[in-house]
């Protein structure tokens, strides 16, 4: 019932219009309350001069699941070269042992987002057969919230029904039904039907291209996915990874990957590695113009950049055709690719994007111009596709990048010189400003993912809050928060841990008609080795998962 | 269905639509796994040797989608692992054309299960060392149970049995305090030890307590619920006990 203040900080709060100005803050039981002038303050921080932003928010992270876990058994090495930290001396066992850079474990993963002042992190490629795994995961991913999107778009079931032309109203409840049973935030879908092709020895699939067994188009499963997450009034927009991921030239199928949804809302993840052309002697070349052009003119679309980073990574990702084709290029060279019978798949291949390589430097190139040319920041979060461009700890070094132009150009002049000279780069004078970083970070997210009370500090919002030391060094700023509070109590100081408690979950529950139980438990019955009577996750069950970690339900579009 | 360098399982002849056959049934696995990978690289074998082996290869080549099903544990040890990496590395070639798939039966009793869970918490796979003073230590060989007893390097075994009674391990010492969490039936199975040896009966995961445990394929958890209700206390519970005692001050 305390009523605690945060003194004298530099509040950026796009949400709520607030471009750097001195506010107090004032938040009670977790939340953000109005500023009463004469209730006694029982806690007060002196935030004087820092800069105050809400709780980080990281739309697509692979945190839990199946692929994650995989990565983490194929890179014991990653494991070992996580630097010791201070271990805990107070003997409360504040922080276990947790360790990795690429894909830490769990535990880590949680110390890790909260030191830096995020908050709330989503898995984006959560299985629907998977999904106690991937929530299991992110249970005991501590502090932070989380939350995971389902795919679909690659199983037999939604083929099937595409391929035989059940109707719409039939397929919108079957997914519908999957967001329900797998307490999903929203939809994924990777490579639409092509997963699925892959396992008819398919080795491409492009946007009207045919599935060899059901005939469909990706563009068949695009439109009938937006649709349905558009009547079901779902607040995320399907969340697509595209075909032809990495496979220069992939730009023309991008773009008409955007029109699938036919003016619906669109999201485009990690749509760096779906930014290429075919120009130059090398034949791979920037398709950063084209894609900003595409994304500016077309309102419905969102992206996420998925910046890759110098150094060693692994990707992990549902998309067997495209992890299969890349697997020769992977370093270390050892890899694992799995189709998921009647579901989906995974493909874990490590790698290590280094400078010297013109595809890798191109590749980082292109993923700033994306985010400098873009002129909407509302419709672009920023990742890294944690982990297959680089870990989700350098969004530091990211923010830097993008906000310091001096910074930048010392780190192109790092390059390989044929990726300089192919670049737009030094000539984008953009720089984001510490505002344009809280769109892109936090505020932008949530409104994305429809989290009303996240994302900003008005009254009302959850006191998810971090506030930085003003440093000219952006990196060193966005490393090691002065303070973050995660529903209010203070969980990190200056970079270190000062309390551990469980995340939350959010998820949506839209409404859709049950008949349709009738046909998936006799595709169940018929085909998988479950009993469908388990299919679904109650909500006392994902409690469970999540170590007693609240109930977060996010509230659908209303009707009308 | 073809069985290889084993009998046809006669069960698998009850399968509805299943044709079973087997081949070289009394042949080494690694000189069968040799001939099959350097086929599946593309390499050439003398002609009219290896018949057996050709045809299978050829057989799957021309397949549209093999699955190499295997049971590590009933593979001939000791170096098995050996003929795991030579399935993987087969099914790899062969979806260099076609497509191919390995799935490996095996991590009963929850074995897969806690593997897994080590693994995510803490970024290791099982035969980790943890310590709350030195960095996780990952290590398969100086780690594994059965070479640890046999040096003598434990101090005490904490022996948790909770699916089915398993016996205490043939390499621990006499002299070597034990801890048993066992299945209750296992109260009669641990005779008179020279050591100090406590063992505390536990739940049935499934059948006497709830929760999570994977299915054998790593993808799927089966949600566990109690059958009935037994008065004892789970490993969860235990641990959590103890962990509580420790923390206060």
């Amino acid at each position: 019932m305390s009523l605690a203040r945060l003194a004298g900080g530099i509040v950026y709060d796009p949400a709520n219009g607030v471009n750097g100005e001195r506010r107090d803050l004032y938040f009670r039981d977790g939340r953000m309350v109005a500023h009463t002038g004469d209730a006694a303050v029982d806690e007060e921080y002196d935030a004087t001069g820092m800069v105050v932003m809400a709780g980080g928010i990281d739309l697509h992270s692979h945190i839990g699941g199946g692929k994650t876990n995989l990565s983490r058994l194929l890179l014991p090495e990653d494991h070992r070269a996580d630097p010791a930290r201070d271990s805990d001396s107070s003997g409360k066992y504040l922080r276990l042992p947790s360790c990795g850079v690429c894909t830490p474990g769990t535990l880590a993963t949680g110390y890790r987002y909260a030191e830096m002042g995020y908050t709330a992190a989503f898995e984006p490629a959560m299985m629907p057969s998977n999904a106690r795994h991937t929530h299991l995961e992110m249970g005991d991913t501590p502090i932070i919230d989380h939350g995971a999107y389902v795919m679909l778009g690659n199983d037999e079931l939604f083929l099937q029904m595409l391929a035989a032309r059940d109707d719409f109203e039939r397929l919108r409840d079957y997914v519908g039904w999957t967001i329900n049973a797998s307490k999903a935030l929203g939809v994924k879908v990777v490579n639409p039907g092509g997963i699925s092709a892959f396992k008819f020895n398919q080795r491409s699939l492009n946007v009207d291209e045919a599935h060899a067994h059901y005939g469909v188009t990706p563009r068949d499963v695009l439109r009938t996915l937006s649709r349905a997450l558009t009547e079901l009034r779902v607040p995320h927009p399907l969340h697509v990874h595209a075909s032809n991921l990495g496979v220069p030239g992939n730009i023309d199928s991008t773009i008409a990957t955007m029109d699938a949804a036919d003016g619906l809302p669109i999201h485009l993840t990690h749509i760096q590695f779906h930014s290429y052309g075919t120009e130059g002697p090398r034949k791979f070349s920037s398709g950063a113009q084209a894609i900003a052009e595409a994304v500016n003119a077309r309102p419905n679309v969102s992206i996420d950049v998925g910046q890759n980073i110098f150094g060693q990574t692994v990707t992990a990702s549902g998309d067997t055709m495209m992890q299969f084709r890349n697997a020769p290029m992977g370093r270390p060279h050892k890899w694992i690719v799995g189709d998921i019978e009647c579901d989906a798949g995974c493909g874990v291949v490590p790698f290590r994007y280094r400078e010297e390589s013109y595809v890798n430097a191109l590749q980082w190139i292109i993923g700033l111009e994306i985010f400098l040319l873009i002129d909407d920041p509302w419709r672009v979060s920023m990742t890294t596709d944690h982990p297959n461009g680089g870990p989700f700890t350098s969004y530091p070094h990211l923010i830097r990048l993008l906000m310091d132009k001096a910074f930048r150009n010392e780190q192109l002049a790092k390059l390989h010189p044929e990726a300089q000279v192919a670049s737009a780069l030094p000539e984008l004078a953009r720089e984001f400003s510490l505002y344009d970083i809280a769109i892109i970070t936090r505020a932008g997210p949530a409104r994305l993912l429809g989290l009303a009370d996240r994302g900003h500090l008005g009254a009302g919002a959850a006191a998810d809050i971090a506030v930085y030391r003003d440093e000219p060094d952006r990196e060193r700023m966005f490393t090691s928060p002065a303070y973050v509070f995660k529903d209010g109590r203070l969980v990190a100081r200056d970079g270190t841990l000062v309390a551990a408690p469980a995340g939350g979950i959010h998820f949506v529950s839209p409404d859709y008609d049950r008949g349709i139980e009738k046909t998936l438990r006799a595709y169940s019955d018929a085909n998988l080795a479950g009993n469908f009577a388990h299919a679904a996750i109650s909500d006392d069950e994902i409690c469970a998962c999540c170590r007693g970690g609240r109930l977060l339900p996010v509230a659908c579009f209303p009707n009308g | 269905m073809c069985f290889v360098a084993c009998e046809a399982d006669p069960a698998a002849s009850a399968l509805p639509n299943a044709s079973v056959d087997s081949i070289l049934p009394q042949a080494d696995p690694f000189d069968v796994l040799a001939v099959w990978s350097a086929l599946a690289e593309g390499r050439r074998i003398e002609s009219g040797k290896h018949a057996e082996i050709a045809d299978l290869a050829q057989r799957v080549a021309s397949s549209s989608y093999t699955v190499v099903v295997y049971e590590p544990a009933a593979l001939p040890g000791p170096h098995a692992a050996l003929l795991v990496e030579a399935l993987n590395r087969i099914v790899k070639a062969v979806n260099r054309t076609t497509r191919a798939g390995g799935l490996a039966l095996g991590g009963d009793d929850g074995a897969l299960t806690v593997s897994q869970a080590v693994t995510w918490l803490s970024g290791f796979a099982l035969r980790t060392r943890v310590s709350m003073r030195a960095p996780l230590d990952y290590d398969p060989y100086r780690y594994r149970t059965q070479t640890l007893l046999a040096g003598g390097e434990a101090d005490a075994l904490l022996w948790v049995a909770s699916f089915v009674p398993q016996s205490l391990p043939d390499a621990l010492g006499a002299d070597v305090p034990a801890i048993v969490l066992g299945h209750p039936s296992m109260a009669g199975m641990l005779g008179t030890r020279r050591a100090p040896t406590v063992f505390i009966p536990v739940a049935t995961p499934g059948v006497d307590s709830g929760g999570h445990l994977f299915r054998i394929d790593a993808t799927v958890v089966a949600p566990l619920r109690a059958a009935r209700h037994a008065p004892l206390p789970g490993v969860a519970e235990i641990a959590g006990r103890l962990a509580a005692a420790r923390s206060q001050p």
